[in-house]
């Protein structure tokens, strides 16, 4: 069993491997400061993290992804279900809902800098801003094709309106959700990133702007590994566990 | 108990000129078995979400114990699918609970061992086989003690053994607990064996064109002399019957 997991691992960190060794062999025949090599970007990693102050910048960043995350899903699945379930609300807000999903992410957060002025609440409502309309759209398609016939059971039991909700309702939803919540976590810490380098003087975005400023590659490449760390830990302690328990019975799967 | 007086002068769907009932009705006793056995396409399972409050009915069409309802029924409903419809994502402890919140694990394993899928509790609907999950959707119907049972086909599609086992299941329960039982079925063997009474529909628009009580001693078996009779003597005198035809 041990060993059995422990090919699989290993042959899951095979591509990474692979890709590390390209990496180290292109930057050491190129020679360039532009293209810094492996070596170098653990070596800054391991300088920003132990005796910077990356670990600050990487909790403000993630506290701001965690926080518009949050509203953007409440305030999606919330609208998604409502636009899912009433054709006629639907049909009123759809052209609104495409206008949503087309405006470029820089507008809306230079709008919101400039209509409510450089601060944290503006950064948290541009990236929310961004990612509503998708959650809408994803969980709106969930709601669409609700298997009636179980609700229908729910009725005819005279379940409680909560239980109905909780237990028959929410759940076919799931796996729209879990969709646009991953789907979500990426575009939101990327969104998060750019509102901090136009607009805050804290997180990853903004040291990812001084870092530029001095051409510091190695540096950004560090910050972006890091990240990307916390997002791979992310979804393997909380995505994945939540999948499981998503399509516990067999649910959502043929 | 409950008593159903059925008037329904006509029945369209919305977006729809067909009419698919017309004329219909009938009333069923407190505790009384009542088949209806009709053609495809007569309306006998909108008549059953009608009766259910699924479907939407006029004032005065669906009457229970004399009272047009508003809104919800005002009984307890037991309803058996022609599929078990089971939520695929609650374990079978868990979709019984669902109907009865407040039942202790004694009680479900109780009903589950009555159904013979005693230790099933905690497995998941695609765990269970076809007949086990008709099993727990009858064990969930049960389990509310309701006044009134309505059945859809819900045997159809069942190898013929475990189908008999569940009819056998069903008479017991409901002898026991002698709900209202309204069960619709095309399979007029089906009807004879465990109804009271037996009401023939006809094809669209449909509307009861025979009312039938069945006179036989139970348990009855479709091979006994006078189940054999009173089949032959039926469609004899009524040929046609099964096809919705009233001569």
């Amino acid at each position: 069993m041990f060993v059995h997991r422990l090919k699989g691992m290993l042959f899951g960190a095979l591509p990474l491997l692979v890709l590390f060794l390209l990496w180290q062999s292109a930057a050491m025949l190129l020679e360039s400061n532009n293209f810094p090599s492996v070596i170098q970007v653990f070596t800054s990693l391991h300088l920003h993290l132990f005796d910077g102050d990356m670990l600050h910048h990487l909790l403000v960043t993630m506290m701001r992804v965690t926080v518009s995350f949050v509203i953007a899903m409440l305030l999606g699945v919330l609208i998604g279900v409502m636009m899912g379930a009433f054709a006629r609300l639907n049909s009123a807000f759809d052209s609104l809902l495409v206008i949503a999903l087309n405006i470029p992410a820089l507008v809306t957060i230079i709008l919101c800098y400039v209509w409510f002025g450089l601060v944290e609440a503006s950064a948290i409502a541009a990236v929310a801003i961004n990612k509503i309309p998708t959650v809408v759209v994803m969980v709106r398609e969930g709601a669409r094709v609700v298997d009636r016939d179980l609700l229908d059971v729910a009725r005819v039991f005279q379940v409680s309106r909560f239980r109905y909700f909780f237990k028959v309702y929410l759940p076919q939803l799931y796996p729209f959700i879990m969709a646009s919540a991953r789907s979500g976590l990426s575009l939101i810490w990327k969104i998060v990133l750019v509102v901090e380098l136009l607009g805050r003087s804290e997180g990853v975005g903004f040291q990812l702007g001084t870092f530029f400023q001095f051409f510091d590659i190695a540096s950004i490449l560090a910050y972006t590994l890091a990240f990307v760390a916390i997002i791979l830990v992310i979804e393997g302690v909380i995505m994945r566990p939540l999948d499981r328990y998503i399509a516990r019975g067999g649910y959502g799967q043929s | 108990m409950v008593s159903l007086d059925i008037s329904i002068q006509s029945k369209v769907y919305p977006n729809s000129l067909e009419r698919v009932l017309e004329g219909l009705d009938f009333s069923v006793s407190k505790g009384e078995f009542v088949a209806l056995v009709g053609p495809s396409g007569a309306g006998k399972s909108t008549l059953l979400n009608m009766i259910a409050g699924l479907e939407k009915s006029d004032p005065g069409e669906v009457l229970y114990n004399g009272s047009s309802m508003a809104g919800r029924p005002p009984c307890k409903i037991g309803y058996i699918f022609q599929q078990p419809r089971l939520m695929p994502w609650l374990t079978v402890a868990e979709n019984l609970r669902l109907v009865m919140p407040k039942v202790s694990d004694t009680q479900i394993e109780a009903i589950l061992t009555r159904v013979g899928l005693s230790g099933k509790s905690t497995s998941y609907s695609k765990q269970l086989s076809g007949g086990m999950q008709r099993r727990v959707s009858i064990a969930r119907a049960f389990l509310t003690q309701p006044e009134l049972l309505l059945l859809d086909e819900p045997f159809v599609s069942l190898d013929a053994p475990n189908a008999q086992r569940l009819r056998d299941l069903l008479l017991e329960l409901w002898q026991e607990h002698k709900p209202t039982v309204v069960f619709v079925t095309h399979d007029l063997n089906e009807a004879i064996q465990l109804a009271d009474r037996v009401l023939f529909l006809s094809s669209a628009p449909g509307r009861v064109v025979l009312d039938k009580v069945i006179g036989i001693q139970r348990p009855r078996h479709s091979e006994d002399n006078a189940f054999q009779q009173w089949k032959a003597q039926m469609l004899s005198e009524h040929s046609g019957l099964l096809e919705g035809d009233s001569q």
